[in-house]
């Protein structure tokens, strides 16, 4: 029994083949690309820099743009993309069209959000607090792909699916507690805190509609969605004192949302127009949490943790669910 | 002696000389059309919006009933107010059969919506901000310029005025057990979507923003009294939501005051 093609050799040979594809047709292709790099020489804050100017501070560059379009007689071809490997900048995204017939569209993008994880401050004493790396960063990342066909009187069959994710550190307003701002000023919440973010969102869906018509337009479709939150957030109270502890807080939920749904619209003139539509949805949720003391992040729930202090209330094994 | 200032038939006459000369001036000086978008395409002229129909009809068709389509009005005059008053004149994309790079764009810049909505652009470059004018986020990420409200949700829409905000904040979607009822009411409740100069983007600063709606009427001097319990001494101390208080703001699983 032949083996198997592996997948490398699949993808060698896709991209051997399909430029001759293309070539092989009359085609007009045409593009632009730009290229740029750059820094910030800065002295200060570099956390609150990169924050504020939403820019990797040591440098930044790469290719900026690349567009590509590729026009035959019956179909188009674009493909775009962006690779700013400083920044955490990518984008790439193709689309093949048939006239009238099917298209197929794909991408992948993600970009960086840059956060400073200081806390406050207090100006009496101007006493503040760093108690980790205050360069926090999430990444926003979606990919998609979309297959659509028409039929020969313009219905429009959709199958699409979507992943956004969300991953990284960010500052919070969350602060922790201390009594380190000096006589007569008592306890101030000024120590700072973040997040620790991992979301994945899911979806796909199915449309069929036809939306050529001039005077009808309808549309039925249903579309699953799954949601994972996995958040984590991090707080510490009273830093460099005997009550010093770290608050971890987390927060599980799962979701499960199906839809269907319907629409149709007839235009009987130009001044009245009908429409009805309905929509179906359930929705199944998964919940659990903890909120622990400990003196680590991510601690293993101690009843007899020592530091425990009056009012440290929290909870665990929280989880649930609900429709 | 002060000098005083008054207004005479001299003045009205001499003044007012003055500034139709100005405007005088200025219209035959300035060469380029006022309150318009700039034609970055050039030799591009307005072609009005029944031409851009004939290939963008999917788009077209649905723009009546959008928050824009105010903006339209009819007869040779008003060629510019509809399609090419954000996409620029479009006779070189329509000549050229919708040839790439001969018409304004603005889904991924948001000069073009800045040209109205200017006030927004001062926002966004408050501290805190969605990242707009780095380029990460689009102003038709939260708004529709082509059908239906522009502000996506809320009113009979059948979606929350939350919508746009949920896309990616998924999160604070919920649903909790304990809800923040905020959220019902938009999450502009709290926040400034646009820019802000508080962290988070948030309206106000500390628990001066909590305080806009949890606020009772005061019986005795010195006290604070929210939810029956006299705040007074919390609250100075730092935001209701530090550490310890009222932390789950967007809605809590586990406690009804939204502590944890």
């Amino acid at each position: 029994m032949p083996a198997m093609p592996s997948f490398r050799s699949c993808s060698l040979w896709a991209t051997l083949v399909v430029p001759a594809v293309l070539c092989g047709q009359t085609v007009t292709s045409s593009g632009v690309f730009s290229i740029g790099a750059g820094g910030a020489l800065h002295e200060g804050d570099r956390a609150a820099f990169q924050q504020m100017v939403q820019r990797n501070k040591d440098a930044m560059g790469g290719l900026e743009e690349y567009r590509l379009t590729r026009e035959g007689e019956d179909d188009l071809f674009t493909f775009e993309a962006r690779v700013l490997p400083f920044d955490y900048d990518y984008r790439f995204a193709g689309r093949y069209e048939k006239t009238d017939k099917f298209y197929v569209d794909a991408g992948f993008e993600q970009y960086r959000i840059w956060s400073d994880g200081s806390g406050g401050v207090f100006r009496p004493t101007g006493t503040r607090f760093t108690l980790f790396d205050e360069e926090l960063a999430i990444d926003r990342s979606k990919a998609w792909l979309e297959v659509g066909a028409y039929t020969a009187n313009q219905t429009l069959i959709r199958l699409r699916y979507d992943r956004n994710e969300r991953s990284g550190t960010k500052g919070t307003t969350h602060w922790g507690d201390t009594n380190l701002v000096g006589a007569p000023y008592g306890t101030r919440n000024i120590v700072p805190g973040f997040h620790d973010i991992d979301e994945v969102v899911q979806t796909i869906s199915l449309d069929v509609g036809n939306q050529s018509q001039p005077d009808q337009k309808w549309n039925v479709g249903t579309r699953y969605s799954e949601t994972q939150l996995n958040n984590k957030r991090y707080n510490q109270r009273r830093p460099f004192e005997s009550a010093d502890r770290i608050v971890t807080t987390k927060d599980g939920t799962s979701n499960d949302i199906w839809t269907a749904h319907g629409y149709y619209q007839r235009k009987l003139s130009e001044q009245l127009t009908v429409s009805a539509g309905a929509l179906i949805t359930d929705l199944d949720t998964m919940i659990s949490g903890s909120r622990i003391y400990g003196a680590t992040y991510d601690p293993v729930f101690d009843p007899a943790f020592v530091r425990r202090q009056a009012r440290d209330e929290g909870y665990t094994i929280s989880m649930g669910t609900r429709s | 002696m002060t000098p005083r200032f008054r207004i005479t038939k001299n003045t009205l006459l001499f003044g007012g000389v003055a500034v139709w000369g100005l405007l005088l001036i200025g219209c035959v000086t300035v060469n380029r059309t006022l309150l318009a978008p700039p034609s970055v395409v050039p030799n591009a002229k307005f072609v009005g919006s029944q031409e851009c129909s004939e290939c963008h009809e999917n788009v077209t068709s649905s723009f009546h009933d959008a928050t824009h389509a105010n903006l339209m009005t009819g007869g040779e005059n008003a060629l510019g107010i509809g399609c090419e008053s954000c996409h620029g004149p479009g006779s070189v994309h329509v000549k050229s059969g919708g040839e790439l790079g001969t018409i304004v764009n603005p889904g991924s810049s948001p000069e073009t919506c800045f040209q109205c909505h200017l006030d927004k652009r001062g926002e966004f470059a408050l501290p805190h901000a969605h990242p707009v004018m780095e380029g990460k986020v689009t102003c038709n990420d939260c708004h529709d310029p082509h059908s239906g409200d522009a502000v996506i949700g809320g009113g009979t829409n059948l979606i929350s005025a939350d919508a746009a905000c949920f896309t990616c904040h998924e999160a604070q979607r919920g649903p909790f057990v304990f809800e923040h009822e905020a959220l019902r009411e938009n999450c502009t409740t709290c926040h400034s979507p646009h820019g802000s100069v508080n962290a988070k983007m948030l309206k106000s600063r500390n628990q001066t923003l909590c305080l806009q709606c949890h606020f009772q009427q005061q019986t005795a001097s010195g006290q604070l009294m929210i939810g029956g319990r006299d705040h007074a001494s919390f609250v100075q101390r730092g935001t209701c939501w530090t550490a310890g208080c009222h932390e789950a703001v967007h809605g809590s699983h586990v406690n009804s005051s939204l502590r944890f």
